[in-house]
């Protein structure tokens, strides 16, 4: 660590993501073991996640990178482009857990006319259209394909 | 080598029911399709129209869902192309540079490099293994499970390629998959990090994991972005393009050859196959590039390379199938089911007694790879329009068309779930600057690294001279050594070159 | 329910316009079965039950005159797809192709299942696998005498080929004790999978496998049977039965059982159902054009009856549930 008079910024989500490696390297390592230590069971587990703990270590240093002094402005609209990752990434997620409530038929409308409107689309006679389409299509494209049944509410 | 007597009957057979030869096309195009659509596996489509050719003759039967095999195998590599999806794990190393291609604006080229290196991969793995059936099969099950440890760790290599500017951060990114990759029941029986999940049982979800990080991370990231490709005149969707593309894969036979003969190899050893014979054929051709420090960013070569090795690997898993009886994966074990029903058994007597029938499928899988060339130009002209829609339409149907093909692997919620943490996981790495690629490449050889090394300390009881009882194994590891030699050698003459010449300018 | 009415099982067949009469019986609308009937496979495509089940299934729904549509649920050694099966109603419309021994017991003794096996009635089981000891051609060894005198002298003098918490384990594990050979110095190979077990046996990766002797079939030519964990001869190997090796009270388990099974609670709620689907899989079965075509798929047919088929399960569960330590990782 060098002790310059640079300033440093957190990088948090760096650090989240570097948590979740050391974090499940530990947790997957403690659990291993817990199953058994014989040779059959950790012969390449064990070696492989202390070797993610060490080099998760090492790297966390760059989760603190200098800062260049950006200003305000571009972490503003840097913001502003994460809020939509972050509401596309949650809608998609909505959409994933409602499959099976849903339905695919209604989930896959819902989802592809909401991301269409998170993805900047404000015509609402094509979302509309679009998503209506688009649904019919990909079921009955994956019904006629796949040799089982989707759970459908309305198709 | 060949026997012409066989050869001849073999075109009799051939020739005799011309009306066998309508299943060509269709078999190609379900094929294509299937193997386009994420998620749907080529044994999947294999299995649906399996029961359709009981009702044929042998020889429309073969040539039917041979064709879907084949077909299926180039259709994998569209959306590997253009969305950065490998809808199966022979297509990853497509996406290396397939994707970045396709970003610049060179679709066109990229989509007939890629067409063109399956057509003349597949060609050239059944013209070998007309050549290589028989010692190829003698040596394919004696491969212990220190030579398949060997194979594994070749493919590892690749994460060596794939670090970009930080080595820590791709071997991290490496090794994350390793450990993902050995969740779940080992191979001796002992369940880790499954957390109480009964489906994590088998393991993540290699397919979902793999779209969730290559693809629905970038997806995410390109809601900021109007189109795939930003400059609207390189939108353009051209012929002359993707032919210029095939022409540049024709460009560099040695490529071609070298996936070719990995693809066969690799591709012949049952459980292995065409998901590692694309990862180490890409490996090797990056670190024997002049110009490596160019693949990952969009070189053709890379496509070249990954191509030619997952479409030969097919000629490598029907040598298996014919010459021992044993499929290599679930594609082969539905031909194998196929053959069966018309009491065609693969095996040491097959081979020896019917010569014209193993022949005849060699030449029928000829055809397919010339039909391919022509039927996969319309269908990845027409694929290609994709690059025409706005990402605000592709970026939710995207998404959508894999969380489909997610649940179809899984028939339960486990893929699309598996589909979703993974594209957060790889939305994170992508934002700060980890290879997700060697992630997935950890993934998909951690399960092989680490049943053949438990099973190499099994079978030596952990005695060190088990090493010298297994030439072969010797052998790949010394070629190995020889071949990153030759690497580091090249490499230093080039710089040395560099250097005289710059002084000489 | 109804959202599956609308896919027609052979909707591949159509769009090839190859096109395959499809099964045309009509019957008056109350009578069962009056809607398309699922049968759940608990492994994915391309295994032995899904291709029995897909096999087997235009034959059946000509018999009961509705659709039948294959729905593989694969996973955690049968676990979902038992799971998921017993979740359907016990109406008749939902039956199951599973490999009910090793996989029912093997669920309820180690993974904690949520059922019992007794929750399931197999109504016939035409495929019976049982344990083959095996080594390829050109070993050297050629008799089970001799594997037998070579391991009691030093246990791990040859190494075996086995799947972890298998029925095949604990065969290995019964013979060991029967012939006075240290289990614990047994040198085992461990697979996942019979493919691969059998791939290390013929390729002589492993000096002896002990694996599912039908699976064997094919790779005939490559090796040497010497044993079969069985009450007789089967399939015609040239080996002998263990209880000739070691003893007409000999213990073993039997291999898997792959067949048609149904919701036990099925017989009680709608016994009428049970008849119609029961007779439907009896008919088909004993139909010569059927065991025809299913052998040429080296798929099996016989019919042993839900007697036979459901007592043969239990006895395994018995014997399995005796070895239960031996099921959990080794």
């Amino acid at each position: 660590m060098d002790r310059d008079n640079a300033r440093r910024r957190v990088e948090w989500g760096h650090l989240v993501l570097l948590a979740l490696i050391i974090g499940s390297a530990i947790a997957y390592l403690l659990d291993a073991r817990a199953t058994s230590t014989a040779t059959n069971n950790i012969a390449l587990v064990q070696p492989t996640s202390v070797f993610v703990f060490i080099l998760g270590l090492l790297v966390l240093s760059q989760a603190f990178p200098k800062t260049d002094g950006d200003d305000a402005e571009t972490r503003a609209s840097e913001r502003a482009e994460l809020i939509r990752v972050g509401l596309l990434a949650a809608a998609f997620g909505v959409f994933i857990l409602s499959l099976e409530t849903l339905g695919f038929d209604l989930a896959t409308l819902l989802f592809v006319a909401g991301g269409l409107y998170l993805c900047g689309e404000r015509r609402v006679w094509v979302i509309a259209l679009y998503a209506l389409l688009f649904t019919l299509i990909v079921v009955s494209g994956y019904q006629w394909l796949v040799p089982f049944p989707f759970p459908m509410t309305v198709l | 080598m060949l026997d012409f007597d066989a050869v001849s009957s073999a075109f009799e057979l051939l020739g005799s029911s011309a009306s066998a030869w309508v299943y060509l096309l269709p078999g190609l195009l379900i094929g294509l399709v299937f193997g386009a659509m994420p998620g749907i596996s080529i044994t999947m489509a294999m299995a649906i129209f399996l029961p359709l050719t009981l009702y044929m003759d042998f020889l429309p039967a073969i040539i039917f869902l041979t064709a879907i095999y084949t077909g299926a195998g180039f259709g994998g590599s569209v959306p590997a192309v253009l969305m950065n999806i490998p809808g199966t794990s022979s297509a990853l190393a497509t996406t290396f540079d397939g994707y970045p291609m396709a970003r610049a604006g060179r679709h066109n080229e990229a989509l007939g490099v890629a067409l063109a290196s399956s057509v003349i991969g597949t060609l050239s793995s059944y013209i070998l293994l007309l050549l290589l059936i028989v010692p190829v099969s003698a040596v394919v099950l004696k491969l212990g499970p220190l030579e398949m440890f060997a194979i594994a760790v070749w493919g590892m290599l690749l994460l060596g390629s794939l670090s970009g500017n930080s080595v820590a951060r791709g071997l991290l990114a490496g090794a994350f998959g390793v450990l993902i990759g050995t969740i779940g029941m080992n191979t001796a029986g002992y369940v880790r990090g499954t957390m109480g999940v009964p489906w994590l049982l088998d393991g993540v979800p290699v397919i979902p994991a793999m779209m969730g990080l290559l693809a629905a991370s970038q997806l995410l990231n390109l809601i900021n972005t109007t189109y795939l490709i930003e400059n609207e005149e390189d939108r353009g969707i051209s012929f002359a393009a993707i032919l210029a593309g095939a022409k540049t894969a024709i460009r560099y036979p040695l490529i071609m050859m070298r996936g070719a003969g990995i693809g066969v190899v690799i591709g012949s050893i049952p459980g292995v196959g065409s998901s590692i014979s694309n990862l180490i054929s890409y490996s090797e051709t990056k670190r024997n590039a002049p110009d490596a420090e160019t693949f990952g960013t969009g070189n053709p070569k890379g496509v070249i390379a990954a191509e030619s090795a997952n479409s030969s690997s097919e000629g490598g898993a029907m040598a298996t199938m014919f010459a021992l009886g044993i499929p290599g994966g679930g594609a082969t074990a539905i031909l194998l089911a196929a053959f069966a029903m018309h009491n065609v058994v693969g095996g040491p007597q097959f081979i020896a007694n019917s010569k014209d029938i193993v022949y005849a499928i060699i030449f029928t899988n000829f055809a397919q790879a010339v039909c391919l060339m022509f039927v996969g130009l319309l269908f990845v002209y027409a694929a290609a329009y994709i690059v025409r829609v706005p990402l605000r339409f592709l970026i939710p149907s995207v998404l959508a068309v894999s969380t489909f093909g997610a649940y179809a692997i899984s028939n339960s919620l486990s893929g699309p779930i598996t589909l979703f943490v993974f594209s957060l996981i790889g939305w994170l790495m992508l934002r700060y600057g980890y290879p997700v690629a060697a992630t997935v490449v950890g993934m998909l050889l951690g399960g092989l690294l680490e049943e053949n090394l438990i099973r190499t300390l099994q079978i030596s009881r952990g005695e060190f001279s088990y090493f010298l009882e297994r030439p072969g194994a010797l052998a790949i590891f010394a070629l190995m050594l020889v071949s990153i030699g030759l690497t580091i050698l090249n490499s230093n003459r080039r710089k040395r070159l560099e250097r005289s010449s710059e002084i000489g300018s | 329910m109804s959202n599956m009415t609308r896919r027609g099982v052979l909707k591949g067949a159509t769009a090839l316009g190859a096109m395959i009469a499809a099964p045309t019986v009509l019957r008056a609308q109350a009578a069962y079965p009056s809607q398309p009937i699922n049968v759940v496979v608990p492994f994915d495509t391309g295994g032995y039950n899904d291709r029995l089940a897909r096999a087997l299934a235009p034959y059946l729904q000509d018999a009961l005159g509705q659709p039948l549509i294959i729905v593989n649920r694969g996973g955690a050694g049968a676990l979902l797809g038992h799971t998921y099966f017993m979740q359907q109603p016990d109406d008749g419309y939902t039956i199951i192709c599973t490999s009910a021994a090793p996989f029912l017991p093997l669920n309820v003794l180690t993974q904690n299942a949520s059922f019992d096996v007794s929750d399931f009635h197999m109504i016939n089981t035409p495929s019976r696998d049982y344990t083959m000891m095996t080594t390829a051609n050109g070993t050297g060894i050629t008799s089970v005498q001799e594997v037998i005198d070579r391991l009691k002298e030093d246990a791990g003098s040859l190494s075996i080929g086995i799947q972890p918490a298998s029925a095949d384990l604990v065969n290995l594990m019964l013979f060991a004790d029967a012939h006075g050979i240290d289990r614990a110095g047994l040198r085992l190979v461990t697979y996942s999978g019979g493919g691969p077990t059998r791939n290390a046996t013929a390729g002589a990766v492993v000096d002896v496998g002990m694996v599912g002797g039908q699976g064997f079939l094919r790779l005939a030519d490559q090796v040497t049977p010497l044993m079969v964990f069985d009450s007789g001869p089967r399939d015609g190997w040239e080996a002998p039965a263990v209880v000739d090796v070691s003893g007409a009270d000999a213990q073993f388990v039997a291999g898997s059982q792959r067949g048609w099974g149904v919701h036990a609670s099925l017989l009680a709620s709608h016994p009428d159902r049970y008849e119609v689907i029961a007779s439907a899989i009896e008919s088909v079965s004993k139909d010569p054009a059927v065991i025809a075509a299913l052998q040429e798929q080296d798929l099996a047919t016989d019919w042993h009856g839900p007697e036979a088929s459901n007592r043969s399960i239990r006895q395994t569960f018995e014997v399995m549930s005796r070895h239960v330590d031996l099921l959990q990782g080794s």
